[in-house]
């Protein structure tokens, strides 16, 4: 490293290691915070619950737990469900799944409350914080300090609203990007389907990767979700391929913020990171992430040399490696 | 009527995809811009030639 660099943010080093990543993400996984708790971190544990859990019961008790009646009774397997966004708070799942009523033959037409659609959104909500609350137990376990951000807050903003967590990264440019032509693809979507593709009931799976795309289709739904369907839509099956492809792409841009936010919390360099070799990962026996975070460790690649600060830096010291041993 | 206007959407649909996909692979934007036609000619040009193969074997193998 050369003398005029500027320093390398200073992480802590002094905790102890707080767990096997792979443990901490499945636990989380079937319990909300559960992964936490291993980690000891008792109060995140206990607000992950609290949100997870509490947006999975409200959703549950304003649909009477109905949400995947609107699934056609032949789909209503355990493979059914998997493709669902709840799918990230699987313990919930499970529990919701069980207490469905056997599907008898003729199938018996379910009377919906007027809340279902809402409770459907809640629910769905949990499954997504749920996967965010696992991302994060994953984290904490190989983080190298408490004192750290974590990824997965920028993943959540992006949900929230595309783009938010880039723009707290300071990355203006991508963030409004992102926003701009995710909302885009999303009207696109509400236009060439007559907002037909805002209701889980007509068109369940569509809906689920829509809703990826978080706040604005959550907007979206609540203004013009309960609009009824008067005609044939000639465009329908573009308009909800619009929909789900912009949940999908917000996918890859919360995977996006992630990474970016993982690499500095790291100390590393974000630009070299990402473009880090595989190989040159895997040659250190410390991949931590699927998307890099394997730069600066490879001596001698081109990877060694990033810019942080303005200042070149060879061989920066890779402060995460200690607690990189796998990856979901 | 339709086929230009399938055509155009389908135009549509492919630029965001290159572009976030792109958006994975750099972190910095001078180079997401700077790979982006190369990506977007290339993904377009890949589908196209999907498409042809199965128009071709719609018309002659079915």
């Amino acid at each position: 490293m050369s003398e005029d660099a500027p320093e390398q943010p200073t992480l802590r080093q002094s905790e102890p290691n707080d767990g096997v990543p792979v443990v901490a993400v499945l636990l989380s996984w079937f319990v909300p915070g559960a992964g936490h708790l291993y980690l000891g971190r008792t109060g995140y544990a206990l607000a992950a619950f609290l949100l997870v859990e509490g947006l999975y019961a409200l959703g549950y008790l304003l649909s009477d737990g109905l949400v995947f009646q609107f699934l056609d009774p032949e789909l209503r397997g355990p493979a059914g469900f998997l493709l669902t966004p709840e799918i990230g708070n699987l313990g919930a799942l499970l529990a919701h799944v069980q207490s469905q009523a056997p599907v008898t033959y003729p199938p018996t037409p379910a009377v919906y409350p007027p809340a279902v659609a809402l409770g459907g959104m809640l629910t769905a909500a949990s499954g997504i914080f749920g996967a965010l609350v696992i991302a994060e137990a994953h984290w904490s376990a190989r983080r190298t300090s408490r004192f750290a951000a974590s990824p997965a807050l920028d993943a959540a903003l992006t949900w929230l609203v595309p783009g938010l967590g880039h723009l707290r990264q300071g990355r203006k440019l991508r963030g409004v990007v992102v926003f701009a032509v995710l909302v885009g693809v999303l009207v696109l979507g509400c236009i060439l389907s007559e907002n037909s593709n805002l209701s889980r009931e007509r068109h369940f799976y569509y809906w689920s990767a829509q809703f990826l795309i978080g706040g604005p289709a959550l907007v979206g739904e609540l203004l013009f979700g309960g609009e009824r369907v008067t005609g044939p839509v000639e465009l329908i099956d573009i308009g909800l391929y619009y929909g789900a492809l912009g949940g999908l792409l917000n996918v890859l841009a919360m995977l996006d913020a992630y990474a970016w936010r993982e690499s500095v919390s790291m100390g590393l360099d974000p630009v070299a990171d990402r473009r880090a070799k595989p190989e040159a990962t895997s040659k250190q026996g410390s991949a931590s992430s699927p998307m890099g975070s394997g730069a600066g460790s490879a001596s001698g690649s081109a990877a060694d040399k990033y810019r942080v600060g303005g200042a070149t830096k060879t061989d920066a010291p890779r402060t995460g490696s200690s607690k990189t041993g796998s990856s979901p | 009527m339709d086929t230009p206007l399938h055509i155009a959407l389908f135009l549509i649909g492919t630029l965001p995809i290159t572009l976030f996909t792109l958006f994975v692979v750099h972190a910095d934007d001078a180079s997401v811009i700077a790979e982006y036609p190369r990506r977007a000619v290339s993904f377009v040009g890949s589908l196209v030639l999907i498409g042809v193969v199965m128009l071709l074997a719609s018309r002659f193998l079915i």
